[in-house]
């Protein structure tokens, strides 16, 4: 039985020697050139400004916290799964005092109240990526300017001359605006 | 940790274990992306299906100097973009190499008569192991280019010394 | 409107600054020095007046050219005291389109910012002050655009020279 274990130990052993072995290596065998500018931090070429200890935004965080909780209800969840079963059709419960029923039930029970967390916490607004603006509606500085309809006959009637003007001195006209 | 770099006489043990070294290094030259112009395009021609440049072990092209071994500067270098240039191969881990694919990057390029702002050739900022040329060059030339820079890794001498010129 | 109509309605709303226009035409049979004038109509405009006469542009019914499409000076030649400003503007609501230019001495290359009136304007004047060595007064943000912030001399100018070297690096 303790045969599986030493399994374990040895997959894990060369795991490490794999990755242990290689970073050895590459130390004894690269040449030795450390300059000042090598060791500077890395930002895409440019010379860097200020701190990394930035403040992160906290959303990352609720989603993170919200994750670890129902992380944690599914490693609960697999042991209950695999002896599920085993508690409804072992010898206790043939007897008639099994506690199969009652597994299911408190299990049934357990993710309910997580899912009933997770509503909430939806419902809140906590899971929003994208946050709603609170503040007031837009108002543009300047009132938007339209044409006034009657500008359009005017229009019309520029078009027709321009394009009698045309055909006089044998100048190319543009065709004229329309209206907008 | 001994330094073992070019700390041996040359014999049949260290040309066989150098051989190996230079074989691993010259199969698996991971390029910087460091397109800059026109000549990254056909970079990318290189990366992709038809001229695999998977099949030489430089398929895996690295985001980061950090985790580089080649800068193909493919395309015209301004500069401004110079001392970008400069920084990042210093941030290279060594050993690191520099081809300098197309016209630009070996001298200047077209821009090299009347282009102010062109460094006529990235060998003015960084050292330069490969000049390829063209104006862009076709993928085949950057893949021969990549196997002579893995001719010049082929004959490099790790843990002998280095053969004294006259 | 063509050209014409155009120059007609700025002419009748006696837009600030306008100083003249000129359109192609073909060379003079007489004349064997004439060679004539390619290009497109323009309208000419005094440069200290050019955000004004830009905003009547913008805002008068007929006109409405809201959207300026291009901000860019042109340096002749060594021997031509002037830079040329050439704007090209175009309103989207009657499709029409204008050319304006502007004559602006070298020997004081200064005129107003138009960005108050047209935004587009902000990267296109930066772009040109770096360039010819034009300073736009009131501008918001006068940094360089495209050249790098400690470059030296005006590189669209006929006279410009180039550096010899610039922060280590050869420029021979």
């Amino acid at each position: 039985m303790y045969f599986d274990y030493l399994n374990v130990l040895v997959f894990v052993a060369v795991g490490l020697v794999f990755v242990f072995a290689n970073l050895l290596v590459a130390s004894i065998l690269r040449p030795r050139r450390r300059t000042e500018e090598g060791l500077e931090i890395y930002e895409c070429g440019e010379a860097t400004i200020g701190e990394a200890w930035i403040q992160f935004d906290i959303r990352y965080y609720t989603v993170a916290l919200v994750y670890v909780v129902f992380a944690v209800e599914i490693a609960f969840l697999f042991p209950w799964a695999l002896v599920l079963r085993d508690a409804f059709a072992d010898e206790r419960a043939a007897a008639g005092r099994g506690i199969g029923m009652f597994a299911l039930v408190e299990g049934v029970l357990f993710v309910l109240i997580l899912f009933l967390g997770l509503v909430y916490v939806w419902a809140k607004g906590d899971l929003d990526w994208v946050l709603t603006y609170s503040g007031t509606r837009y108002q543009p500085k300047a009132e938007a300017r339209r044409l006034r309809v009657s500008q359009v006959a005017e229009i019309e009637k520029e078009r027709e001359s321009a394009a009698a003007k045309a055909h006089a001195p044998a100048a190319p006209a543009e065709p004229a605006a329309e209206a907008g | 940790m001994p330094i073992l770099e070019h700390s041996f006489e040359e014999n049949v043990l260290t040309t066989k274990v150098d051989w190996l070294i230079n074989w691993a290094r010259l199969s698996s030259i991971w390029p910087m992306t460091f397109g800059l112009a026109c000549c990254a395009i056909e970079m990318m021609a290189v990366g992709a299906a038809h001229h695999d440049i998977d099949r030489f072990g430089a398929g895996a092209f690295r985001a980061s100097p950090r985790q580089a071994d080649l800068m193909i500067v493919a395309g015209t270098v301004n500069f401004k973009m110079a001392e970008r240039v400069k920084r990042l191969y210093d941030q290279m881990p060594s050993p690191k190499y520099v081809i300098a694919m197309g016209a630009c990057a070996t001298g200047g390029g077209p821009y090299y008569k009347f282009g102010y702002t062109v460094v006529k050739g990235v060998d003015r900022v960084v050292p330069v192991d490969v000049y390829i040329a063209g104006c862009p060059p076709r993928p085949e030339a950057l893949l021969e280019g990549l196997m002579k820079l893995q001719e010049k890794i082929r004959r490099s001498s790790v843990i002998r010394k280095p053969a004294r010129t006259a | 409107m063509d050209f014409q109509g155009i120059h007609d309605r700025l002419k009748a709303i006696r837009a600030p600054g306008l100083a003249g226009a000129d359109e192609p035409r073909k060379p003079d049979p007489k004349d064997k020095k004439d060679k004539g004038r390619a290009g497109d109509s323009f309208v000419l405009v005094d440069p200290e007046r050019l955000p004004e006469f830009l905003e009547v542009c913008r805002d008068d019914e007929r006109l409405r050219f809201e959207l300026l499409v291009d901000l860019s000076a042109t340096d002749p030649s060594k021997d031509d005291p002037n830079l040329w400003i050439d704007l090209a503007l175009l309103s989207v609501k009657f499709r029409h389109r204008l050319a304006v230019k502007a004559l602006v001495p070298k020997a004081k290359p200064e005129l107003p910012s138009s960005v108050p009136v047209h935004r587009a304007a902000q990267w296109h004047e930066r772009e040109c002050a770096e360039m010819f060595g034009l300073v736009f007064r009131g501008h918001p943000d006068p940094r360089h655009i495209l050249l790098p912030d400690d470059w030296i001399g005006y590189p669209m100018r006929k006279d410009y020279e180039f550096p010899k070297e610039y922060h280590g690096i050869s420029c021979e």
